[in-house]
């Protein structure tokens, strides 16, 4: 965080302070309940979360009022901080009331340096605080015996805390990336309309296609419309994406999953369409052939073993026989790719055929007996 | 008198050592002295045998245990001598040392040790639950009596080796509960026992004390050479009985003068001991031994005494001393001189070695001369640490001018400053199966370790990389596993990695590179593809384990962070292997409640064209993670 930045905010957030209580037309507040990793209890902390719309500079802002630390040795100073979010639930920024300074051990307040990396800390979704608990943050320096407690040396990355405020540092990461991000979320979700969810599939950053996506399932909006702008949605490589766009079509009617599979699979994406077959694989619709003939077309089109391999299995596992299918793979025994062509031979070895398409694979056999 | 150390004995014909005659001059003198009352019988006791093996490792710790299983394991006739009733070393609910190793680099990280270590403390994570000394101590029996081609004699000391041509022929053991004199015979022998009275008595060069630093230009060296050597250390356990609990010193008691120590000295926690407590020599640290042992119990209670009597630890009040140890573990000995001497700036500098078999990547941690009777001095000297882990060169691990001597653990070539890092139990056993698999290797190759080094250090190498072991920045490349040939390999589901990246060679997440492949999701499969059919009858994988994380057993039971006392949740527990035969999917093993990192599946050998591996469950997490795949005809 800029230092200076900081400085401004205070200002503003002491004025906000004071006034917490009484009505403000552009605030809305929520009682909830969230755990921290952090609480002795297991029962979660009741906390106020606001939803503020009063600043022109951002439209939309969540912020809860957290304690600073929760403290593993006894030698912290706690104070009460705010902690903000936009509207889908990103970390922004916290803010410490006047006068106030992050402490660091031996009482030092933190640097310009030290908020700049708490809160490059505090942005890092994945930082390896996630993972730790309350006790034994700290390791320590250490012998062959009992490692102290109380020593310098921290059990974790050490990018993953300012030096001398590994407590904070836990704390209030935990308030950051925890359980109150889907809470804020879900509100925003709820106030938001179809519309507006669906102008987000739109946005050029992911994670508010993400958030829309996810919001849209949510709340079972399963209009055509919808539908086709889910479709429709830019997800280059992103597997967090693509996954949701399959598990949303796995909520359409089953002529639908069948329309969004099949235009999945014309995208050409390889890793779209594999996730698009295994769908189909672990699917329970019944499919008819005509669109199994369909997907069979785009399998031997994509020259991947892979997409093959999946679309074999899946009429096998499903007992599917369809002669159409049948001529359309006897071409794949003379593919190049030689995995794909033995593949293709044992399928159909197992299936009623033409007497035409019995000879070109026993020719097939003939002609490679020692690698199949 | 048992014989002395320095003084071996060479073979001769009418040598006593290698006599027939079995009446042992350690009991019975006179023939008519023992009355058998249940046959009527005057017979004497038959107290010496003469055994025959290929390998022979001398010292129960990590390193030894490591070293006799690697040797069996790899096709060679072991046996594991060790002096006390308990496998661990300093590692045995004797002494409960922690079985540390590269617990944290510089980054806060541990990068821990795989193979047969790992091995050890999975199983003891699934046999010992509960955290208990005495049951891990049983942890290592099972580990090591289940083991085919290996035989343990415990209670047996090595005191001799015969010799000839400077190769040791035979050791000559001593078991104290059954009065027996044993004469092992070997090819290969291996000392993993810290002192190294074995290797000693074999006329192996060694060294004691610190070297000078400008002998190998070690900055953390003193000036001028001494002969101190790091001491050993009596830990204790307290637990809290619920009620106040009077302490009442006994009369060996030292007197613990806190306010004169340095504050490194910590005092809290106070419920599992101070490693600190600690006493060394600048002499002969072996033969001052039972008199350090003596002063160290003293102090021990001394230092209990001013946490209970003090005043200055009310917290203390209701704790009583639950184990105190009678057997200090050591740090520092004999030295031996391999053909290489490892040296601070090996490790500092993270120097490649060609013939790199281990690795190491404590900090520096050279304990203060004098120990607790230099109370001003910090209890130990942290050096450095470490960024990135060190190799260990094939070179240190054999003697210099015993032929068929090898040795792991604190008594590898080194210097001291070396050895301040590289003593650490895990880092040993590294060197153990090092060891163990070079000693089987020289019997496969009728070489000498030397010959090992120089002529089959790719495949001694390679075989440890088959086994798990991790080599610092050498990936494996062995020509007999068929999967590096695949012509495709793919998963049903990726979050990271690639299952590209199971043939690449490196087991491990390393240096900011992955060499992973994760599924999304379980169940989820691993296909490997042949144009052309193969014959195999192995297939090996190696999952995860997440080495990040610690596992040794801690008297703490540490959960959290780097720490773990549990099951690793990563861990395959199921799977199943299939092989496409005639164009079907043939199911050909299934592996349930799976244990190890390294999963064998050894089938009848099958003629196919692919196959599948199945990972279907985890021990908690919900995607599964490999490392590597293999496959062999062999």
């Amino acid at each position: 965080m800029n230092f200076l930045r900081l400085q401004i905010v205070i200002a503003f957030f002491f004025f906000g302070w004071s006034i917490s209580d009484r009505a403000v037309v552009c605030e809305k507040k929520y009682r909830v309940k969230v755990h921290h990793s952090g609480m002795e209890s297991s029962e979660p902390a009741e906390k106020v979360l606001v939803r503020s719309t009063c600043s022109s500079l951002e439209p939309v802002l969540f912020y809860m009022d957290v304690e600073s630390v929760v403290c593993g040795d006894s030698q912290c100073r706690i104070d009460v901080i705010r902690m903000y979010w936009d509207a889908f639930g990103v970390f922004k920024r916290i803010e410490l009331p006047t006068g106030v300074d992050l402490e660091k051990a031996g009482g030092i307040s933190f640097s310009k340096e030290d908020y700049e990396k708490l809160d490059r800390i505090l942005c890092n979704k994945k930082s390896s605080l996630k993972d730790v608990q309350k006790f034994e943050v700290t390791g320590s320096e250490t012998s062959e015996g009992v490692d102290a407690m109380a020593g310098e040396t921290i059990a974790l990355n050490t990018k993953s805390y300012v030096k001398g405020a590994v407590w904070t540092c836990y704390t209030l990461w935990h308030w950051a990336n925890g359980e109150v991000v889907p809470i804020i979320q879900n509100k925003t979700g709820n106030s938001m309309t179809v519309k507006e969810l669906v102008a987000l599939l739109k946005d050029t950053s992911p994670i508010n296609k993400i958030f829309a996506l996810e919001q849209l399932i949510r709340l079972k909006h399963f209009g055509m419309e919808i539908q086709n702008a889910v479709l429709g949605l830019q997800t280059g490589e992103n597997l967090r994406l693509q996954k949701l766009v399959i598990e949303y079509l796995s909520q359409v009617s089953k002529k639908n999953y069948m329309i969004g599979i099949g235009y999945l699979l014309e995208k050409r994406n390889d890793q779209f369409a594999h996730l698009a077959l295994q769908s189909m694989l672990n699917s329970a619709h019944e499919m008819p052939n005509e669109f199994l003939q369909s997907v069979g077309k785009y399998v031997i089109n994509s020259n991947s073993y892979q997409q093959l391999e999946v679309f074999l299995t899946i009429l096998e596992t499903k007992s599917i026989t369809y002669p159409p299918i049948h001529n359309d793979l006897i071409s794949i025994l003379e593919h190049t790719n030689f995995l794909m062509s033995r593949r293709v031979y044992w399928y159909l070895s197992r299936q009623n055929l033409s007497e035409e398409s019995e000879l070109e694979l026993k020719n097939f056999k003939k002609k490679n007996s020692k690698k199949i | 008198m048992l014989p002395m150390t320095g003084i071996s004995k060479t073979i001769s014909e009418d040598s006593d050592l290698i006599s027939k005659e079995h009446y042992s001059s350690i009991t019975d003198n006179n023939p008519e002295q023992w009355h058998q009352m249940g046959t009527g019988k005057r017979p004497r006791p038959d107290r010496k045998k003469d055994l025959d093996y290929d390998v022979v490792v001398i010292g129960g710790g990590a390193a030894g245990i490591c070293a006799a299983v690697a040797a069996a394991r790899n096709g060679a006739r072991t046996v594991l001598v060790q002096d006390r009733p308990v496998l661990g070393g300093n590692a045995s609910s004797e002494i409960r040392v922690h079985l540390n190793g590269v617990n944290h680099l510089k980054d806060g990280l541990p990068e821990r040790e795989t193979g047969i270590i790992e091995e050890i403390l999975l199983l003891n994570r699934f046999q010992n639950p509960q955290e208990s000394f005495t049951v891990w101590d049983h942890v290592l029996y099972d580990f090591v009596t289940r083991e085919p081609n290996l035989d343990l004699m415990l209670n047996t000391t090595a005191m001799r080796a015969n010799t000839e041509n400077g190769k040791i022929i035979s050791a000559y053991c001593f078991q104290l509960t059954t009065e027996m004199e044993f004469t092992i015979k070997g090819k290969q022998f291996i000392d993993c026992s810290g002192d190294g009275l074995l290797a000693a008595t074999a006329g192996a060069l060694y060294r004691t004390g610190r070297e000078a630093a400008a002998e190998f230009n070690e900055k953390y060296a003193p000036k001028e050479a001494d002969g101190w050597q790091m001491g050993g250390t009596v830990l204790l356990s307290s637990k809290d009985m619920g009620r106040p609990m009077p302490f009442e010193p006994p009369s060996f008691v030292r007197e613990y003068n806190a306010e004169e120590s340095h504050k490194g000295r910590k005092l809290t926690p106070f419920v599992e001991g101070f490693w600190w407590v600690e006493l060394g020599s600048d002499d002969d640290i072996i033969g001052d031994y039972e008199e350090n042992r003596h002063k160290l119990m003293g102090y021990a209670y001394g230092v209990w005494d001013h946490v209970k009597n003090s005043g200055k630890f009310p917290e203390a009040e209701n704790y009583a001393l639950d184990w105190v140890c009678s057997l200090p573990g050591k740090r520092e000995s004999r030295r031996f001189i391999g053909d290489f001497i490892l040296s601070e700036g090996d490790l500092l500098n993270n120097r490649n070695f060609d013939d790199a078999v281990a690795y190491g990547g404590w900090s520096l941690d050279e304990h203060n001369p004098g120990g607790i009777e230099n109370l001003s001095e910090p209890p130990s000297y942290f050096h450095s640490k470490f960024a990135e882990v060190y190799q260990i060169p094939f070179r240190s691990l054999y003697s210099k001018n015993v032929s068929n001597l090898l040795f792991a653990g604190r008594n590898i070539s080194q210097t001291h400053m070396a050895l301040s890092s590289s003593r650490i139990m895990a880092t040993c056993a590294l060197e153990g199966q090092a060891v163990g698999t070079a000693a089987a290797l020289c019997l496969k190759h009728e070489a000498n370790p030397r010959e090992i080094g120089k002529k089959y250090i790719d495949e001694l190498q390679e075989q440890l990389l088959r086994d798990d072991v991790f080599i610092p920045k050498r990936p494996a490349k062995d020509s007999n596993d068929l999967a590096k040939n695949a012509n495709l390999i793919f998963a049903s589901s990726t979050l990271s990695g690639d299952a590209n990246f199971l043939t690449d060679g490196m087991s491990r997440d390393i240096a900011g590179n992955i060499h992973h492949w994760q599924s999304d999701g379980l169940p989820a499969t691993v296909q490997i593809e042949w144009e052309e059919p193969v014959s195999l009858s192995t297939v090996e994988l190696k999952c995860d384990t997440n080495v990040k994380r610690n596992i040794m057993m801690r008297k703490d039971s540490s959960n959290e962070g780097i720490y773990r006392n549990n099951i690793p949740e990563e861990l395959m527990k199921s799977i199943s292997l299939e092989a496409r035969i005639s164009g079907r999917w043939v199911n050909i093993g299934e592996l349930d409640k799976n244990k190890t990192r390294l999963v064998k599946f050894t089938i009848d050998k099958v003629r196919t064209t692919a196959v599948r591996v199945t990972l279907k469950e985890t021990y908690g997490h919900e995607n599964a993670k490999l490392f590597e795949i293999r496959a062999y005809q062999d």
